[in-house]
């Protein structure tokens, strides 16, 4: 099992707290993880992503060009990043504010996560709703896993421990109800 | 009548040239030192220049920096060891030119360090170059006609300083004469006084001889340093005791 | 317990965890983590940062610190490190210990901000002025960040020496899951009583006035300093350290430090899975270098393979350790490039071939 999983969006989406929430949910799966964000001037112009790698070997470099699923949080991030994903890939986008280009050979899926995530308490969720959807097209990782480390990754912000956990709910069955493609 | 010691000084001959006036400097620093019994805690940094050797005079625990940054060394020190009294002894190429940047920084911050800086108006261990405070009209080896606009004005140190909220303690003093090094040493333990009482930074400036450098008699060399005051008012310009 | 831990994070719990009592830095990119956080972690623990107002402060600064005895380090990025240069040859003069960090960037010049080894020159042949050498680490995960960096204060004050933390923007900016001790969590732990340590300038309190310098004037008085750090650096050898696997029956074994190593391990294993009798070896200290290990190999007519994230610089290492024995080979990138699996395995088939 290996996964690269590249998450981008605008800041303030919560694109690094996504990459830390799969990371600290491998871990709990014993599995090997990275997390790489991008920094420094790359962050100016409120732009972010973050590149995770979850498998069951040791990981080399937490870098890499061609992911194998795309997590796209806007428009900017769909038009730049979706022609990398591999062949057979998986591009989850949110489709509250992005639309679908055109891609070949990749496996696209849209999400409402805004409108979802205003549902379930708050926008700053959104990140936590495609989560959901994600691991319910590819469950590479046990989607109780997840919810057991949103209580350790937003120890200092508890407020918000149950939004984040209904938003990763109802994203993930949302892909349920969803027939895919 | 016969001469004591200080206790901070060694009692070995120094190296400098006849009429230069570091050995009186060094002098008034160690009696200084001694009359406020601050020796045992003293942790002194010497300069690149010709008092490089301070370490071989000084009967205290002395270290030596890079070239400009005994305010920077200083600043370590003093930081992990803040009950200690930390002294640098720098020149005018040392502290004004490399150096002005640890100068201006540690005076910035109110380091409760004490500089002693020596102004002779050259590069006297080089060989008498131009210093950032060569008067105009001044010849040295690299302004052999005299310094011109061109090669910039002399920096006045004290008056660039003075404002700085962090300045504790700043005074110009010369010691061409036993009345002004009298003075001098006062500035000295002011300076001192300063660290000892935690009010910031102190730094005295010497209006001192270079006859060498110069290329002087020792008795011309007095003359240019009642000529240099016409450039560098001598003065308290700040005091927080 | 296994945490997600950035590097750079992960350095400052190691240098509290090692002792360190003072901090000087200055802002650069990739290591600003460091600085900042340890601007919160040394004050809650009452022991002393300083942002300086550049490096070449920041450096002098530690050089203060450092004789009066206490631990005291400094982290920087390539630019910044260059500026250090002069320090850290002073430092070594006079026989100082501290933890300097580079946490490596692409160059020549302000070149860019990615992860690069292009410094492994200066870290490793001295860097500035003189005939020197630095203790060199290089981690090559998140959790070496953390042991590496615990570990290098004592090194530092074993050989009285500057002990250089080699890393690179990749590995500090990077999280990876750690064990980070939770004792160093605690708040109130201070600064140490100070100690006579028989050379630290404390005040002279009770003893003779001691000075510390580098400037030796006196007919061959620095031939013998020399002769003397010399030894010094050769008895470091005490304290090499390498991992390998798989060398004894290699066909051609893989070197790397650092983020290169990790990579090296990916191409190891994927290439053994395929029954190639590849081999992998990581100094874990640049200097000293595992030369003696490299040589013995050689002489087993094994062919090395040297990964950097350079043009080149550690192969001059590992060719000087070979001295002719077996054939070298190099792949890598410079400028913040980073070689690829696939890469490093086509250049392999071909030395197989």
């Amino acid at each position: 099992m290996k996964r690269k999983i590249l998450i981008s969006g605008f800041g303030g989406q919560g694109i690094m707290v996504a990459g830390i929430v799969l990371g600290e949910a491998a871990i709990k799966e014993n599995l090997e993880v990275t997390f790489f964000p991008s920094y420094g001037a790359e962050m100016r112009g409120g732009t972010a992503n973050c590149k995770v790698i979850i498998s069951n070997e040791k990981i080399g470099s937490p870098n890499f060009k061609n992911p194998d699923v795309l997590i796209s949080m806007n428009q900017q991030s769909f038009d730049r990043f979706s022609k990398d994903v591999k062949k057979g890939g998986i591009v989850v986008f949110n489709s509250s504010i992005c639309k679908a280009g055109n891609v070949s050979g990749v496996n696209v899926y849209g999400i409402p996560a805004n409108e979802i995530a205003e549902k379930v308490g708050s926008l700053k969720s959104a990140n936590m709703v495609i989560i959901g959807y994600l691991l319910k097209i590819d469950g590479f990782l046990d989607i109780e896993k997840v919810y057991d480390v949103i209580g350790i990754v937003f120890s200092k912000k508890k407020e918000f421990i149950d939004i984040n956990k209904n938003a990763l709910k109802e994203g993930y069955n949302y892909g349920k109800e969803s027939s895919f493609k | 009548m016969k001469f004591k010691i200080p206790e901070s000084l060694k009692p070995v001959p120094n190296h400098y040239c006849p009429g230069c006036g570091h050995g009186i400097i060094h002098r008034i620093m160690a009696e200084a030192i001694d009359e406020l019994g601050i020796r045992e805690k003293v942790i002194a940094i010497a300069p690149v220049g010709c008092a490089v050797f301070g370490y071989f005079y000084w009967n205290f625990d002395t270290a030596e920096a890079a070239h400009g940054r005994p305010p920077a060394v200083a600043t370590g020190i003093k930081r992990v060891l803040p009950d200690r009294i930390v002294i640098t002894y720098q020149g005018d190429g040392d502290l004004a030119a490399i150096g002005g940047n640890e100068l201006l920084h540690s005076a910035n911050r109110g380091e409760n360090i004490t500089i002693l800086f020596v102004n002779n108006a050259c590069y006297g261990m080089t060989g008498g170059q131009m210093a950032p405070t060569t008067p105009l009209g001044y010849r040295t080896t690299t302004t052999v006609n005299g310094r011109v606009i061109d090669d910039g004005y002399p920096l006045k140190v004290c008056e660039l300083i003075k404002d700085l909220e962090g300045v504790g303690y700043c005074e110009r003093v010369s010691v061409e004469d036993p009345r002004n090094i009298m003075k001098a040493k006062k500035a000295i333990k002011n300076a001192l006084k300063c660290q000892i009482e935690k009010k910031g930074f102190s730094l005295v400036e010497f209006l001192s001889m270079c006859p060498t450098g110069w290329r002087v008699s020792p008795v011309e060399a007095i003359e240019v340093v009642k000529r240099m005051k016409e450039v560098f008012p001598i003065g308290v310009f700040k005091s927080k005791l | 317990m296994r945490r997600l831990w950035k590097g750079n994070y992960a350095l400052v719990e190691g240098a509290i965890a090692g002792g360190c009592e003072a901090y000087f830095g200055y802002p650069i990119t990739p290591q600003n983590e460091v600085t900042e956080y340890m601007s919160v972690r040394m004050r809650e623990l009452g022991r002393v940062f300083l942002q300086a107002e550049s490096e070449l402060a920041a450096i002098n600064m530690v050089f203060g610190a450092a004789l009066t005895g206490k631990r005291v380090m400094t982290t920087s990025s390539s630019p910044g490190i260059s500026l250090m240069q002069e320090g850290i040859s002073y430092l070594v003069g006079c026989e100082l210990p501290c933890v300097v960090v580079n946490v490596q960037r692409g160059g020549p010049g302000l070149g860019n901000i990615q992860g690069a080894q292009g410094d492994y020159f200066q870290a490793v042949k001295g860097g500035g002025h003189g005939d020197y050498k630095l203790f060199v680490l290089a981690p090559s995960t998140v959790q070496e960040m953390y042991e590496m960096t615990k570990k290098a204060f004592n090194i530092a004050f074993k050989y009285r020496n500057p002990v250089m933390i080699l890393t690179d923007g990749v590995l500090g900016q990077m999280m990876e899951p750690a064990e980070i001790e939770e004792s160093v969590k605690c708040k109130g732990q201070s600064v140490r009583e100070i100690e006579d340590l028989g050379w630290n300038l404390t005040g002279c309190k009770g003893r003779v006035p001691r000075f510390i310098r580098s400037l030796l004037m006196g007919e061959g008085e620095l031939e013998d300093h020399n002769y003397k750090l010399q030894e010094k650096f050769l008895k470091m050898k005490e304290d090499l350290d390498y991992e390998e696997e798989g060398a004894e029956d290699a066909d051609v074994i893989l070197i790397g430090y650092g983020l290169c190593a990790r990579i090296n391990f990916e191409v190891y294993t994927t290439l053994r899975k395929k029954g190639l009798k590849i081999g992998y070896l990581r100094p874990k200290t640049l200097y000293p270098f595992p030369e003696r290990r490299i040589r013995e190999l050689a002489r087993r007519k094994k062919k090395f393979l040297v990964v950097e994230m350079s043009c080149g610089q550690m192969v001059e290492d590992v060719k000087l350790s070979v001295n002719g024995e077996s054939e070298v080979y190099f792949y890598g990138r410079p400028g913040g490039g980073v070689p690829e699996v696939e890469m490093i395995i086509n250049k392999i088939e071909e030395i197989i071939r």
